[in-house]
């Protein structure tokens, strides 16, 4: 049996979840590390681009400058960096910091990219929740007039309220605008679906 | 049910839950990219006063709950990334709302409540999602800056601990707030005919009771 590309994302995406869940029982050390790297590992077997495109710089800059830095404060002070006593504990500490966090983006991302909409609809209808395929369908078809219904109250309410303090005041004049538009378009989505026999 | 009814509560729960949905892409981006103190507490206020509003409306279990799972698997697609921290956080302020509202009922304090649990959410949010990303010895390490940082600038020992009633208190306030303008939507919902300006010196010609103004 030869296996494809998406039979070795279905199986090891699994496998990888369990990796990520006893790198979070782990704690720091050895086997979280180990944990981590099975799931890197796993994940980049279908797709070695899901590593780079997971490894953003601009995600990570901070992350990268509080592991980098923070042995310059915190922890045992064994080394001098740049004339200054520096941690080697705390860095290899902050390093496990942007390990796990890395596995779990790189996790999400697989698991995003495994499972589509149609599959979620298709499970959630099987476990009994029939409204499932329609929700989504509905939420789609709402949302450009919602986009709008926002937008315009929006741009109206802002009209003849220039400044911030106003604009602030005015709050629940506006959340009662935007239900209210809510509710006319969910009561005229309402008789146009029961007028055209759609059940869920 | 009646197949209308459920149809209604079908059509309410996911129109109120995209609102929500459209409302995190817009301002939530926004308020991201602007690194805005407290936007996910800004973020929760508003879903729960639009939360509150289809609870009020539909006056039935289970809506506020399934309104929050449209505005989370909107949330999942919109951007395209798997947006698994604000996604979850959905859930549970909607599973929240829903909880206060089945047990105390839809009067303002109800509602007030439920709003101020929502925000709270953003705590154990914050401390979970940290477990989760990054471990357990990352609160070790932000402690230990922290101290250092109040070593630095000269503060008290225990500076932290009141920056965390300040962080707490924020949240308590946005909540608040935010529960007091879901009882005003919910009595707009409540009553359609009423006005939002009532109360102002303009809004007191339309107060009479119906049928007695001809």
């Amino acid at each position: 049996m030869i296996l494809t590309r998406a039979d070795i994302r279905r199986y090891a995406v699994p496998a990888a979840l369990a990796s990520f869940l006893a790198a979070l029982l782990a704690g720091s050390g050895k086997p979280q590390a180990l944990a981590c790297a099975a799931v890197l590992f796993l994940c980049a077997l279908p797709d070695f681009g899901l590593l780079r495109r997971s490894a953003r710089l601009r995600w990570w800059t901070a992350p990268l400058l509080f592991a980098l830095l923070t042995p310059f404060f915190v922890g045992a002070q064994d080394l001098r960096i740049l004339a200054r006593p520096y941690s080697s504990p705390q860095l290899r500490l902050g390093l496990g910091f942007l390990l796990q966090a890395y596995a779990f983006t790189v996790l999400a991302a697989a698991l995003s990219e495994t499972y589509c909409a149609q599959e979620a609809v298709s499970f959630f209808e099987r476990l009994g929740l029939r409204g499932a395929g329609l929700r989504l369908a509905l939420a789609a078809a709402a949302a450009r007039r919602l986009g709008l219904l926002l937008r315009e109250t929006w741009e109206s309410y802002r009209l003849d309220r220039p400044g911030t303090l106003q604009t602030l005041r005015d709050v629940p004049l506006l959340a009662s605008a935007l239900a209210r538009g809510a509710d006319r378009t969910a009561e005229e989505l309402s008789r146009l679906l029961y007028l055209r026999n759609i059940r869920p | 049910m009646s197949d209308a009814e459920r149809l209604r509560f079908l059509v309410y729960t996911t129109v109120f839950g995209a609102l929500w949905g459209l409302a995190e892409a817009l301002l939530g981006g926004a308020l991201h990219a602007a690194r805005f103190p407290l936007r996910g507490a800004v973020m929760a206020a508003m879903g729960s006063i639009i939360l509150c509003a289809v609870r009020v409306k539909l006056a039935r279990p289970g809506a506020a709950l399934a309104a929050g799972a449209t505005a989370a698997a909107l949330k999942l697609v919109s951007i395209g990334a798997f947006k698994l921290g604000p996604t979850v956080g959905i859930l549970v302020e909607s599973l929240l709302v829903e909880l206060v509202l089945s047990l105390f009922g839809t009067s303002p304090a109800a509602i007030l409540l439920a709003c101020i649990t929502a925000c709270l959410e953003g705590i154990p949010h914050f401390f979970i999602t940290n477990r989760i990303l990054y471990g357990r010895d990352i609160f070790t390490t932000y402690l230990a800056v922290v101290r250092q940082m109040q070593a630095f600038f000269g503060l008290p020992e225990d500076a932290w601990k009141t920056l965390l009633g300040l962080w707490l208190a924020g949240h308590l306030l946005i909540g608040a707030c935010a529960g007091a303008v879901a009882v005003m939507a919910a009595r707009r919902l409540r009553d359609p005919h009423s006005s939002p300006l009532r109360g102002r010196s303009e809004s007191r010609r339309d107060s009479f009771p119906s049928g007695k103004c001809a």
